[in-house]
């Protein structure tokens, strides 16, 4: 990959108005790759999390002489993409409101069997997280990720504020259920280490 | 207050979005006993651990690059084209020459290009199609209350027509000249392909579905644009000024065109929804459930009464029943899904 040096957002911003085809080409270096995985977190589908994140960069393209971005470029990147992601939700008319209330999820546990370092339980919670169910999955995605809160969630799927409540704390129940048992591993654990 | 409550306070708490009162509430909650406590350390817990969430999933960059600027490069073809120039002469000023042996010249091949940019137009009553043929091969299906106005020779550098209604398009390719369809809203813009255009001005609605090819539409107030491929869609609400993209593989857009419909695992609102346009019926569904069922059949012929279509679907459902209603309504009956 071609090294480019360090440009700031308002040299980015010049550069787009003098050489908008470097400037595009590193902004698009800088930040394809945290849009995709972020629309990817909501909508589970590679291919079209790397297209809705190509469709910001060319609107960004096309607007490129007249652009004035007031906030950092990530962060107006941040919010194209979000709004994208939320717009194809909205497109393929999720069943918000029809989705299954008692998903059959094989969450991994954490076992007393199991010694478990942080880096399990890392993986424990990134595995429940993609297996909650999609309505879950999304909501609690807007509010860990994104940090919107209760009300824009709701704004922004069309549901309720109390559908969002329920589907936060339904994934917090389910997140915790699969860690709930760390202190006693935790502890079994560091007995175990000081004496073998 | 449930469980469930505090679960939702104590993740408030911790997005930093909780009043001093509700704080207060879940500070009793906690204090009332461990078990309590313990659940709001697990949430903690969980809760900052998910902050460092990372799927298996690492986009190629420089693929995703080297697509976008592909991207650019075809897109700058028909963007960049000047606009053509479109000379007009008042008619007064002309007559006022026509003295003139010269002027008659002048104004000879003024009306050979007036007759030749010189736009028609055609309009379909209700109830009534038409296929319109362009000089350059193209096809215009037009639909019922709808309006195409064309030159009749494209000789600039774009092929530009107008739309009021809906048609369905199959374009001639000519990469040299994009071909343009200009509605009261949007800007639809191809190098050739086949399309349906839905653009009537009673309706808040601009839709297109694209069966083959490659198109771009624009919407001229907001300049957002969607890029469409086959069997996407495009619809741009007037009202809220957004436009959005779905994929749609039915093609049951352009029924009115290909006389066809198709159903896959589809809802019945939908499959009642499409007989009720293209008939201008109006079908009740006499029990709630049915609304629910799902219904699949490739290929309904639609160019026939319907009272036949609605047979085959009785048929080929073997649980629905429609019974006539009024002048132009049907009742669906039945008390079970198809299997």
């Amino acid at each position: 990959m071609p090294e480019h040096p360090n440009y700031t957002d308002s040299e980015l911003m010049a550069l787009l108005k003098s050489d908008s085809k470097k400037a595009i080409d590193i902004l698009f270096r800088m930040h394809y790759s945290f849009m995709c995985k972020s629309v990817y977190r909501i909508i589970r589908n590679q291919e079209k999390a790397e297209d809705l994140a190509q469709d910001v960069f060319y609107e960004l393209w096309k607007k490129r002489e007249t652009l004035e971005i007031r906030t950092s470029v990530r962060a107006y990147l941040k919010r194209a993409i979000n709004n994208k992601a939320l717009n194809y939700i909205r497109d393929q008319r999720m069943k918000f409101d029809s989705d299954e209330d008692h998903p059959n999820l094989k969450t991994p546990q954490a076992s007393s069997q199991q010694h478990l370092e942080a880096e399990e339980l890392q993986k424990i919670i990134n595995e429940t997280i993609k297996q909650l169910p999609e309505r879950c999955r999304i909501v609690f995605s807007l509010s860990r990720f994104e940090e919107l809160s209760y009300k824009e969630i709701a704004e922004k799927l069309n549901i309720s504020t109390k559908t969002v409540e329920n589907q936060i704390s339904k994934a917090l129940k389910l997140l915790r259920q699969a860690i709930a048992n760390r202190d006693t591993n935790v502890v079994l654990l560091a007995v175990l280490k000081l004496f073998f | 207050m449930f469980q469930e409550e505090y679960i939702n306070l104590i993740h408030r708490s911790l997005q930093g979005g909780i009043s001093p009162v509700e704080q207060e509430q879940l500070n009793n909650w906690l204090a009332a006993s461990d078990d309590h406590q313990q659940i709001a350390d697990d949430i903690e817990y969980a809760w900052n651990l998910s902050y460092n969430f990372e799927d298996d999933y690492t986009p190629d960059v420089e693929k995703g690059l080297a697509k976008f600027k592909a991207r650019i490069e075809e897109e700058s073809i028909s963007i960049e084209q000047p606009e053509a120039k479109v000379v007009t002469i008042p008619r007064r000023r002309w007559l006022s020459r026509i003295a003139a042996a010269a002027a008659i010249l002048i104004a000879t091949s003024i009306f050979w290009i007036n007759y030749n940019s010189s736009p028609n137009t055609v309009q379909t009553a209700m109830n009534a199609t038409t296929e319109v043929r362009l000089d350059d091969g193209t096809i215009v299906y037009l639909n019922e209350n709808s309006s195409l106005t064309y030159p009749k020779k494209f000789d600039g550098k774009e092929r530009i027509v107008e739309l009021k209604g809906e048609a369905f398009f199959d374009v001639e390719k000519n990469p040299n000249q994009p071909f343009i369809i200009n509605t009261t809203d949007t800007k639809v813009e191809v190098l050739g392909t086949s399309f349906n255009v839905r653009a009537y001005e009673q309706e808040v609605a601009t839709s297109i579905n694209v069966k083959t090819g490659k198109v771009r539409f624009t919407v001229l107030e907001t300049d957002d644009v969607a890029i469409l491929e086959q069997n996407d869609a495009a619809i741009f609400n007037e009202k809220s000024k957004t436009l959005n993209t779905l994929e749609d593989r039915s093609q049951n857009s352009f029924a009115w065109h290909t006389k066809t419909l198709n159903f896959e695992q589809s809802k019945v609102a939908d499959l009642i929804n499409r007989l009720e346009q293209l008939y201008n019926i109006q079908i009740t569904i006499a029990n709630p459930v049915i609304a629910n069922c799902h219904y699949s059949y490739l290929g309904l012929k639609v160019d026939e009464d319907i009272k036949n279509v609605l047979k085959v679907i009785e048929t080929s459902s073997s649980k629905f029943k429609f019974s006539k209603k009024g002048k132009n309504g049907y009742i669906l009956n039945g008390d079970s899904c198809p299997n």
